[in-house]
């Protein structure tokens, strides 16, 4: 089952002909006397080299694209002179509206991301790993934070990569875009899973209600479902706990990895929360579906709340097991868990949708732990 | 919303209680005592720091990974243990030797040393003081232009295949997210160049999108691997190597180099790759044939139209005036390119005794 393309060139009379003109030098440059006027840009910075920005001039610029685009259903960047009609295979894009992928300064995070790109085999000082000592309790707490983390990383190179290939060309942005989240992703999980490698234990257990989450996020129905599942909820929450675990983290080894680590992620939360926004206002009918969407997918987040990565969380915060360390690290991850709902609810207000902080279950969850500890 | 978990763990009260019994302080710490293999993998090579080979050990390697994968279908990490309940993701990628290419987590590693960075990278001063004449530029202006809708199907077939990759596969799908990111680099630096150039970009034709679309609807990964990464970044790698040649603007000589190593590296994939298929199942060798002949026939489609062969022979003779004389070295660039990716056919074990292309370019040379 494939593709084959409309003439088989061994048996046409057609080809052969022109085959003999290119012998004698016949060729046809009808394309050079129908070029396009030429286009001046202009580097708006000449130290940063040429950004996608400076580019974005006439036919180039994506302002001028319409939010459907029709015209083009090949792989043409947007600015090129298409095939006429007929004569363009269609390579089928089935996401070819702007809204439904296109996100605020989306040309400004690729560019970011292309120069912070960073290499965990030689960026991570694993060569200083042997000057520190770590307990046991905290190599193993470590290690089940690892495992979490190396588990949940790749989904987020699955799911944009789901959707990548069905955007239509004209939105080179966005696809190069959801490269530079894979390529980035792909890096954290080998972090994490390199550093669960290196110090004497190794991968610990799996997380059987975090897996139905990241099933919950692959099968959106839509990219911006799986956008919003996956950049503003998943991985903001993800980005909280970075930060958290950069603070209890047991060396500066781990320390750095969280510190580069961080700023992907946040380019990652940055773009998901400008695609919401940009859906919001320009296509707000979209609005109660979001919503819709939100509701059972913050009721999939609360699987991520598993025990073992509390109960290593909690021991990497208080530094050990004994009890006035298991105390001081309930402290520590309690006010790490009411941070990350905080500030969830407070970029769903940034990208239009305030309502979360009223509908959501997750203060619902929040308030019922509360509760019953306090009751306790 | 697509999936409903069986459980909803919002209104699980086990849940809540099991919480809210640790952060009174009762931790059962039940992953201290897990029967796991204890390693401690350190570079080998400290100037080289930790690679993916240092880790290569144990159940935590890739080496134990059997042919068809049958105990995991979750995104658990390879190595962790698996609690009972986990769901199935849905990969329909299940068999090593599907996508599977020893050299993958070498090729991964090379990846990311070998970043760069085209906004900064480029001597673009140079394209901002063009010497060459206006046609010269516009004949590069177009092979950038094809390059640039090859550089974005070249991203796209990882990004087709990739979430259907069972994760024990991880190092391959980590090599695949290094040639989506690849590609989307060459893609835009593709289509910068004829931008910052003046003339802006060239025209899309339909033999270019007919080639595009057979790579791209093959019908399963093994003929996409073959047809992208031996033939399409084949032709690419040549298209770029004559660019370097051909162009005298020092621009042209930076992004042709470092794309034509970006490009190299899924080359040697695609080799590995049916060479390994092809050991474990040297039945499939029939239908990969197959299908790269049939896709070299959408290639000659390319090679032989109007915009591309004149392109070529514009920019290899500096001028259209020029171009007609030309016609015997583009056809000797034409007799380079199919002897490599014959000999690439050959090493991957997919050789071909009627070669589309092979035919072609004979009956081009007589």
């Amino acid at each position: 089952m494939s593709y084959y393309g409309s003439t088989d060139y061994s048996y046409n009379s057609d080809f052969n002909l022109r085959v003999r003109d290119i012998k004698k030098g016949n060729l046809d440059f009808s394309w050079l006397d129908n070029a396009r006027d030429t286009v001046e840009i202009r580097r708006r910075d000449p130290r940063r080299g040429l950004m996608l920005e400076d580019v974005e001039v006439g036919d180039y610029a994506v302002e001028n694209t319409p939010e459907v685009v029709r015209e083009n259903r090949g792989l043409a960047p947007r600015g090129a002179i298409l095939a006429e009609g007929s004569d363009q295979p269609d390579l089928g894009p089935s996401l070819n509206k702007k809204s439904d992928v296109w996100g605020y300064r989306v040309q400004r995070y690729w560019e970011e991301a292309m120069s912070r790109q960073w290499n965990v085999t030689t960026d991570v000082p694993w060569q200083d790993m042997d000057r520190y000592e770590i307990s046991d309790d905290l190599e193993f707490a470590f290690c089940q934070l690892c495992t979490l983390l190396s588990e949940v990383e790749m989904i987020a190179t699955d799911l944009p990569s789901k959707w990548s290939h069905h955007m239509n060309s004209y939105f080179q942005e966005v696809k190069g875009f959801i490269a530079t989240q894979c390529i980035d992703e792909a890096r954290h999980a080998e972090v994490f899973r390199k550093r669960a490698l290196a110090n004497g234990v190794g991968l610990l257990r799996a997380s059987v209600r975090g897996e139905h989450a990241l099933k919950g996020i692959l099968e959106a129905d839509s990219y911006s479902e799986g956008s919003v599942f996956l950049h503003v909820l998943g991985e903001g929450f993800i980005l909280t706990l970075f930060r958290s675990s950069e603070f209890i983290s047991p060396t500066p080894v781990e320390q750095r990895m969280f510190q580069l680590v961080m700023q992907d992620e946040a380019r990652h939360v940055s773009y998901g929360l400008q695609h919401l926004k940009y859906l919001m206002d320009n296509c707000p009918e979209v609005r109660p579906q979001i919503n819709g969407f939100l509701d059972e997918a913050e009721r999939h987040l609360t699987g991520l709340f598993n025990p073992d990565q509390l109960e290593s969380m909690i021991v990497l915060g208080g530094k050990g097991t004994s009890p006035e360390c298991i105390k001081r690290g309930i402290e520590v991850v309690g006010a790490f868990q009411g941070k990350q709902i905080q500030e969830y609810f407070h970029r769903a207000e940034r990208a239009g949708l305030p309502e979360r902080k009223e509908r959501s279950p997750l203060l619902e969850l929040q308030q019922r732990m509360l509760g019953a500890l306090q009751s306790a | 919303m697509a999936y409903y978990a069986r459980d909803d763990f919002f209104n699980n009260p086990e849940v809540l209680d099991r919480s809210v019994d640790i952060f009174k302080g009762n931790l059962e710490i039940g992953w201290k005592n897990l029967d796991i293999e204890r390693v401690k993998c350190r570079p080998s090579d400290p100037r080289r720091g930790l690679t993916f080979a240092d880790t290569n050990v144990g159940s935590y390697g890739w080496d134990q990974i059997p042919e068809k994968i049958r105990h995991n279908y979750s995104m658990a990490p390879r190595g962790a243990v698996q609690p009972p309940g986990l769901p199935h993701l849905g990969y329909d990628i299940n068999r090593k030797s599907e996508v599977w290419a020893d050299n993958a987590p070498a090729l991964y590693e090379e990846s990311k040393a070998r970043h760069w960075i085209p906004t900064r990278e480029v001597p673009w001063d140079a394209v901002e003081q063009i010497a060459h004449s206006d046609e010269l530029e516009r004949g590069l202006a177009q092979l950038y232009t094809d390059l640039t809708c090859m550089a974005t199907a070249l991203g796209d077939i990882p990004s087709k295949w990739v979430w259907h990759i069972n994760q024990e596969l991880l190092e391959l799908k980590m090599f695949q997210c290094a040639q989506m990111f690849d590609a989307a680099r060459l893609a835009d630096v593709s289509r910068k160049r004829p931008i910052a150039g003046g003339t802006g970009l060239g025209r899309d034709h339909a033999p270019l999108g007919e080639l595009l679309k057979c790579v791209l609807d093959s019908g399963n990964f093994p003929c996409a691997s073959a047809s992208a990464h031996i033939l399409l970044a084949g032709i690419m790698q040549t298209l770029l190597r004559h660019i370097g040649a051909c162009s005298p603007n020092a621009a042209d000589q930076t992004i042709t180099r470092f794309g034509i190593q970006d490009v190299s590296r899924s080359i040697s994939y695609g080799v590995q790759h049916m060479r390994y298929l092809l050991n474990e199942r040297p039945h499939e060798a029939a239908s990969l044939k197959g299908h790269v002949d049939e896709v070299e026939n959408a290639l000659i489609g390319y090679l032989a139209s109007p915009i591309s062969f004149s392109a070529l022979a514009l920019v290899t003779a500096g001028s259209r005036e020029g171009a007609a004389d030309a016609v015997p070295q583009v056809t000797a660039l034409y007799r380079k390119f199919t002897d490599e990716h014959l000999k690439r056919r050959n090493a991957a074990g997919i050789e071909s005794d009627a070669s589309p292309l092979q035919a072609f370019v004979t009956d081009l040379e007589t």
